[in-house]
């Protein structure tokens, strides 16, 4: 198996972004590079701000200042169809899934193939096979979303964000609402898809098994100063950080230490 | 020799039966199925082996992949072997992610077989049935419901009730004034036409005042709050149980009835008379202003000539009519919204289905009470 080397060559680059809520500031001065090739992972705990700062490296979320860079384009100054064609080279794997219960598994990847791509049906109904047998669902093709079990769907969702084999894959939680083993195979066909593709990935996740088999290199964002307060491999923060705050997430101790335990969010992180 | 810019397709025939691709530049998902057609041209008819180099590709994707899968399906239904000779690392990649038997294996068909006319018929009519003692049986829960909530009043959900009385009633005054006023209008305009020519411009006023109060007014107020109450009942309830919020209530040990349906269908039995009574009043302005200003009718004219046309009784068979069409309205809403299934397209089915049942319901049952008025 060819291990691609991480490039040097940044992917994704954010510079001084500032979120807001209205009056409420949820991220304050967030600076971050993520290279080609990297698996990235952004932790926290609940409420610190992790799913705002994925919805503004995906353009669903314009940042009150700051900059973000995809893929050599600024996001924050592109107008609507920049946007859009940003879009299309990077994939998205939401919390819940977020396949259109409408649709046949199969449809809700050809959609996205059909739409962008003038591929004879044939053609796409291969494509959409490849696609499934990459995340082991080879078969599945005429089944409703609904039949699908949690393990399935998230399943179904990364391979949906793969169909137009895009650059970078973004994913919020991918073990949100799994069983360990469940949650660990899903783990391991990202690390799989990233040495085997060369695909950037990038992860929202407080799971911390999920955590150490999927990340190069994290950074964690605190809710309290909303800010970066640790950068690198998780195993060196477990192991070697000073910040008590970073001490007690990677090595999942009680935050009594550190004094109050922050949980101010809004939206589930 | 191939090139349309993005790869090179070259032949080099080997030993017996042996054909030998190569393959150089990128395979992409916009260009496969060129490549593919271009490929299987170039291989003779009875070729055993075909030998693919792809040591020259510099991009790979999974339209490439494509490209191999498909190849190498055809090939095996032809009974000849593909053989990848030179990759890349890129390639290798890739190869090792899917899993290459499954895709050979031909898709499965989707399951079972169109059903005959008989069998669908008969499914049909099951489903109605169904659906019927489905609506008997909720409509026997909401009047236990409003028993209970009358013989207990401080166990009611007034809270609820009241925001659902704003909601259905007062919000919806502007569309039934506006209505009403229009159908007044109407009804008089057209009235007016045929009767001016018999001279009885004056009984304008009996025929907009009776119509009005009798028909138009709880008719129209009642088809109006189906598409707006009936409809967000239906869609409120429906969300709630696609979210699976209907099952948390029903495990806290709740009457769903108690909690979900009752306010609903209290609100608009008490909010639905009131409408009509407003429908009623600005219907008579609408015909009002036509007679004096089309008519030349003096508006105290007009309006004795209805005091004589109307009695009470016209009035209150009315309001009798739009009580039972606000529980009509309420209850099949409430009922299709605890019929949602699961997803997003359930909501929207269920809140169509709302809309549609209740508007039948309206007009079945107002056809009946003009009968049971005409006999009393």
């Amino acid at each position: 198996m060819p291990e691609q080397a991480v490039d040097s060559a940044p992917v994704i680059e954010v510079q001084h972004l500032v979120a807001r809520y209205g009056e409420r500031t949820v991220l304050d001065d967030i600076s971050l590079l993520v290279r080609r090739g990297e698996r990235f992972v952004i932790v926290g705990g609940s409420g610190c701000g992790k799913t705002t700062l994925l919805r503004h490296l995906i353009g669903l979320q314009r940042p009150a200042a700051g900059r973000v860079i995809v893929d050599g384009e600024d996001i924050t100054q592109a107008d609507e169809d920049q946007l859009r064609r940003l879009q299309r080279r990077i994939g998205v794997t939401f919390q819940g899934g977020a396949l259109f219960g409408s649709l046949t598994l199969g449809e809700n990847i050809a959609l996205l193939l059909e739409e962008y791509t003038t591929l004879p049906a044939s053609m796409i109904e291969l494509l959409v096979r490849i696609k499934l047998s990459m995340v082991k669902l080879a078969g599945f093709e005429g089944f409703a979303i609904a039949e699908l079990s949690g393990g399935m769907k998230k399943r179904a969702a990364l391979a949906r964000a793969m169909a137009l084999d895009p650059g970078i894959l973004f994913f919020d939680e991918p073990s949100a609402g799994l069983d360990p083993v469940t949650s660990a195979e899903l783990d391991e066909l990202i690390v799989q898809i990233n040495r085997s593709l060369g695909t950037t990935v990038v992860v929202v996740s407080h799971e911390l098994p999920s955590i150490f088999t999927i990340a190069d290199r994290v950074i964690m964002l605190d809710g309290d100063t909303r800010q970066v307060i640790a950068e690198g491999p998780p195993r060196d923060l477990r192991d070697h950080s000073s910040d008590p705050r970073v001490h007690a997430f990677f090595n999942r101790k009680p935050s009594a230490a550190i004094g109050r335990r922050t949980d101010n969010g809004h939206r589930s992180t | 020799m191939e090139n349309d810019g993005s790869y090179e397709l070259s032949t080099r025939a080997g030993a017996e039966n042996t054909v030998t691709l190569v393959v150089r530049g990128r395979i992409e998902i916009s260009n496969a199925q060129k490549l593919l057609s271009e490929i299987e041209g170039q291989i003779p008819s009875h070729t055993g082996h075909v030998v693919l180099d792809l040591s020259g590709v510099d991009y790979f994707d999974s339209g490439g992949g494509a490209v191999l899968v498909g190849l190498r399906q055809r090939l095996r239904t032809a009974g000849a072997e593909l053989q990848i000779a030179q990759t890349t690392p890129a390639i290798d990649g890739f190869l090792n992610l899917v899993d290459q038997e499954a895709l050979l294996q031909t898709p499965s068909p989707p399951a079972g077989v169109p059903a005959g006319f008989t069998v669908r018929v008969g499914e049909a009519g099951l489903v109605l049935l169904d659906d019927l003692r489905a609506l008997v049986v909720f409509t026997g829960e909401v009047m236990l419901g409003l028993v209970t909530a009358l013989r207990h009043p401080r166990r009611m959900r007034w809270r609820e009730t009241w925001l659902y009385m704003e909601r259905t009633g007062l919000d919806g005054v502007p569309i039934v004034a506006l209505i009403s006023f229009l159908m007044g209008l109407i009804t008089a305009f057209q009235a007016a036409v045929q009767l001016t020519q018999f001279g009885a411009d004056i009984y304008v006023a009996n025929l907009v005042g009776l119509s009005i109060v009798r028909e138009l007014g709880p008719l129209m107020t009642a088809i109006i709050a189906a598409g707006r109450s009936g409809a967000a009942f239906a869609a409120e309830i429906g969300t709630m149980k696609v979210s699976e919020e209907v099952d948390a209530l029903t495990t806290m040990g709740f009457d769903r009835t108690r909690f979900l349906v009752t306010p609903k269908v209290l609100a608009l039995i008490l909010m639905l008379p009131c409408l009509t009574v407003c429908a009623d009043v600005i219907g008579i302005f609408g015909g009002l202003t036509v007679a004096v200003l089309g008519l030349d009718l003096p508006a105290q004219v007009y309006l004795r000539q209805m005091q004589l046309a109307l009695t009470i009784w016209d009035v209150v068979s009315g309001l009798i009519k739009s009580v039972a069409f606000a529980v009509l309205i309420a209850g099949v809403g409430c009922l299709r919204g605890f019929q949602a299934g699961v997803g997003a397209e359930s909501v929207g089915r269920i809140t169509t289905s709302a809309i549609v049942a209740g508007l039948f319901l309206i007009i079945v049952t107002d056809a009946i009470f003009t009968v049971l008025f005409h006999y009393w």
